[in-house]
């Protein structure tokens, strides 16, 4: 209070572009407060979502799946094994059904009942498997599969892989790829599975986590472009409110600093 | 000059992070491991069924047990050689042992996948298993150093190497009993 008593009186000018920028310092204020509370509260949390286990935890409501425009199904790429169905969620991970089972490296290209066993394919990765989804034994390409697969199929009781371009006869007992030049074979073609089995997909594997919701809301990508657009609206005001800060806090100083003229 | 230099520095240790961030590196396949374990290139493939009994066993041995119900393995006389795969942070770290009369004569990074500890591939590190057997616990009976900022890593293969060892007891036992 000292100090704006003291103040030298401002030209009328410069009276009004202080009004100016008070006006404005506020109404940007104003707006992009519920924006930077909403980037406080989501950044927050994004820098202790190990601690918080973000990534692990479902998203409960139906709301933000439709946002996501999939319903709570999420998008699924899956191959019936026998009675079953093999499917592949984001980042390698495989279900049995709605049972999570391991992660896969790579896109799913096939899967298929092989002598009471199940084989899947993979794109850099093959995995045998009991008909309860635990896993026999798999190969890479460092244990010497060709890669990518991009199917497998059924020839009598034989099963084939497409590898590296070629057909291969599968040895689900030495765990070995024979070429096999002769077969002229289509691979198994991915199917969709039915709705049900997607919905509780959905919420079994939990492909929208709390990290992945608060990070699309964080950056404003969950609602498309226009929410990114609203972040970058926020961006720049919180930049014009720093400014117009500084701007209105140095013209205060530069006065205070003038000897008074009364 | 000074700043260009430095920016010159830090454009390089971004493009260094990205690159060991962004792939995943793999150093020597099925062939190579087995060329090197077997030079006379004589090592027959075996396979090992783990019931649960077995996996049990192992648990309660050397505290872990593999992922797989079956573990394929190379040998050629008292020489063994195993691919096993350990989870360091998040992806799995494949590694190649070769056990000879219950200590490992060698052991190899095959492939690593994670975006941090990729150091534990060179010799200063992988070269301190050779000799080491299991003692009574289960544990490494050699004390191996570990690299700052690869300790999840580290972790993984010393855990590769217990169960590589004790794999290959029971290869041993299986064979002894035939």
């Amino acid at each position: 209070m000292q100090l704006l008593a003291e103040t030298p009186p401002r030209t009328r000018a410069g009276a009004r572009r202080a009004a100016w920028l008070w006006r404005w310092h506020r109404r940007a204020g104003v707006i992009a407060s519920l924006l930077l509370l909403m980037l406080a509260v989501t950044g927050l949390a994004l820098n202790h979502s190990e601690g918080l286990r973000l990534d692990k935890r479902a998203v409960g409501w139906d709301w933000p799946y439709a946002l996501y425009g999939t319903s709570a199904a999420g998008s699924w790429k899956g191959f019936g094994a026998g009675a079953a169905w093999v499917l592949q969620a984001g980042e390698g991970r495989l279900f049995l059904d709605t049972r999570e089972i391991g992660r896969c490296e790579g896109p799913i290209t096939g899967a298929m009942v092989l002598r009471e066993m199940l084989l899947v394919a993979c794109e850099r990765e093959l995995l045998l498997l009991t008909p309860a989804g635990e896993r026999i034994d798999a190969l890479d390409a460092t244990a010497g599969l060709p890669v990518p697969v991009a199917g497998l199929a059924l020839r009598g009781d034989e099963a084939l892989l497409l590898a590296a371009g070629q057909w291969q006869r599968f040895d689900a007992d030495a765990m070995s790829l024979a070429p096999a030049p002769d077969a002229d074979l289509q691979p198994l073609a991915p199917a969709t599975p039915p709705p049900e089995l997607l919905e509780a997909l959905g919420r079994a594997s939990g492909w929208l986590n709390w990290e992945r919701f608060l990070l699309d809301l964080h950056s404003g990508r969950l609602f498309g472009r226009a929410g990114v657009l609203l972040v970058d609206v926020g961006g720049v005001l919180s930049l014009l409110l720093a400014l117009s800060g500084v701007l209105m806090w140095a013209s205060r100083q530069r006065r205070a600093q003038k000897p008074s003229s009364r | 000059m000074r700043s260009r230099a430095l920016l010159r520095g830090v454009s390089l240790a971004c493009a260094l992070a990205f690159h060991a961030a962004a792939h995943a590196e793999e150093y020597l396949d099925r062939d190579q491991l087995l060329a090197l374990a077997f030079p006379g290139g004589a090592a027959e493939q075996q396979t090992l069924w783990l019931n649960d009994a077995l996996r049990e066993k192992a648990r309660a041995e050397v505290g872990l047990a593999p992922g797989t119900l079956r573990v394929r393995y190379w040998q050629s006389g008292a020489r063994t050689a195993w691919i096993l795969e350990e989870i360091g942070k998040e992806q799995p770290i494949t590694l190649g042992i070769v056990v000879e009369a219950g200590h490992i004569a060698d052991l190899r990074v095959m492939a690593f996948r994670e975006s941090r500890g990729w150091e534990i591939r060179h010799d200063f590190f992988t070269r301190q298993f050779a000799g080491v057997g299991l003692d009574a616990g289960g544990k490494l009976d050699h004390p191996v150093d570990g690299i700052t900022g690869a300790t999840l890593s580290v972790n993984a293969t010393d855990r590769a190497a217990r169960l590589a060892l004790w794999l290959a007891r029971q290869a041993d036992t299986r064979a002894a009993a035939r």
